[in-house]
């Protein structure tokens, strides 16, 4: 290569970098342009790979279909019941809460967004909506079923990225559902949860369901994390820890709703 | 392709990973000595496009695969003919360099912990690699019937 034109590169080089340390003071609006006219196309793949992975999922799991189906109308005929007695706990309640005139908790503010695309290296996905819809940093993300998926980590005009639960920096208060048991759940990454600090004299079985605190005011109260799916007990170790199987799937994260006030 | 890798192959998420085809891609442009420049201008696009759709700044992926691709550069300058003998060592190297950068630069700015070698990061240095191997042939067929076409045209 002569040298005029490596002297070209060079200077070619040199606009570049200038032009990206002077993106980076517009960066949040130059990522939502990219996010904006990408999102079609991600939306389009996304899909279609969905798809796709269901139906190598069916395939995979067609020995499993009958028992999974006897298991689920074993566990429906209990939730029935357990609705029933639910609902006559809730009118009591409502009758007592009326009689010491007590003040109800408001509902949540939701907003309604969808997966826009998932993040390269961290664990995160991306939201559809941003600050021009009243998002902003920290607001807590779920679905429509209650689960705690996240919370807003940076807040774009029209996008927004979502830090999920399972994040390595991720961490956050709970405790296991009906019960004292409290601890920290921390995000371990590949998807997975752990629930750390639980007391050593604390009796912990695997299939309890572990639900948010609102100790930290990091997210409200009440919003399910997940089930116990193994103890790690040692009478060397201060502390109990478990994993914890995330209540939500990574891979069926599509409408989620970020909670505005609560 | 990066739109391919954030939507599409999400959906194949194993250990919580996918083939990284951007870094997959760009190592076997500089491998295969694609661009016959030598400022490495497939790393400032294609580490653009990283920082784009992730979380990090404008600028760290381009300065981390531009420096890691210009050394890569003049290192390969060495080897005449490029063989997957040569490649598997090189990628798994150059793989190493661009996580743990990542890693080591966030765990001092951002007090992230430090990557840690595990399944989920084996797998994901062995899917790249399987998919660096199947990319090789074809793009090395590619560049020689290029070569060959440019060589016709000009005599």
């Amino acid at each position: 290569m002569n040298k005029f034109s490596k002297k070209k590169e060079i200077l070619a080089l040199t606009g570049v970098i200038l032009l990206l340390l002077g993106l980076n003071f517009f960066q949040d609006k130059v990522k939502n342009f990219f996010y904006k006219i990408s999102e079609p196309f991600q939306e389009t793949f996304f899909k279609t790979g969905k798809d796709i992975a269901g139906f190598f999922e069916t395939i995979s799991n067609l020995k499993n279909l009958e028992k999974e189906n006897q298991d689920l109308k074993i566990e429906n005929q209990e939730l029935k019941s357990q609705i029933v007695t639910l609902k006559e706990k809730e009118l009591e309640n409502q009758i007592l809460k009326q009689a010491l005139d007590l003040n109800l908790q408001k509902d949540f503010k939701f907003l309604l967004s969808y997966v826009a695309s998932r993040d390269l290296i961290q664990e995160s996905v991306l939201i559809n909506k941003g600050k021009l819809d009243g998002i902003s940093e920290g607001m807590a993300v779920i679905t429509f079923q209650k689960v705690l998926v996240g919370k807003i980590e940076k807040a774009y005009d029209n996008f927004s990225r979502v830090l999920l639960i399972t994040d390595k920096n991720s961490s956050f208060a709970c405790k296991i559902q009906s019960e004292d048991t409290s601890g920290v759940i921390k995000g371990g990454g590949n998807l997975e949860i752990f629930f750390d600090l639980i007391p050593q004299n604390a009796k912990i079985q695997t299939g309890q369901e572990v639900i948010t605190t609102n100790r930290e005011g990091v997210f409200p109260k009440g919003l399910l994390v997940g089930e116990i799916e193994s103890i790690e007990k040692s009478d060397l170790q201060p502390y109990q820890r478990a994993k914890i199987k995330p209540a939500f799937e990574f891979k069926n994260l599509d409408a989620l709703f970020v909670i505005l006030d609560y | 392709m990066i739109l391919f890798q954030t939507s599409f192959l999400a959906n194949f998420k194993i250990f919580g990973q996918v083939p990284n085809l951007i870094l997959i891609f760009l190592f076997l442009a500089i491998f295969l000595n694609l661009s016959s420049s030598e400022i490495p201008w497939e790393a400032v696009f294609a580490g653009f496009f990283i920082d784009i759709f992730s979380s990090f700044s404008l600028g760290t992926s381009v300065t981390i695969l531009f420096l890691e691709s210009l050394f890569a550069k003049r290192i390969l300058k060495n080897f005449k003919e490029p063989s997957l003998f040569i490649l598997l060592p090189f990628f798994l190297g150059f793989q190493l360099v661009f996580y743990y950068s990542f890693s080591i630069l966030y765990h001092f700015i951002g007090n992230s912990p430090l990557l840690r070698f595990d399944n989920a990061f084996l797998f994901q240095i062995i899917s790249n690699s399987i998919f660096a191997i199947l990319g090789f042939y074809p793009l090395k067929m590619l560049k020689q019937r290029f070569f060959i076409e440019r060589h016709v045209e000009s005599f």
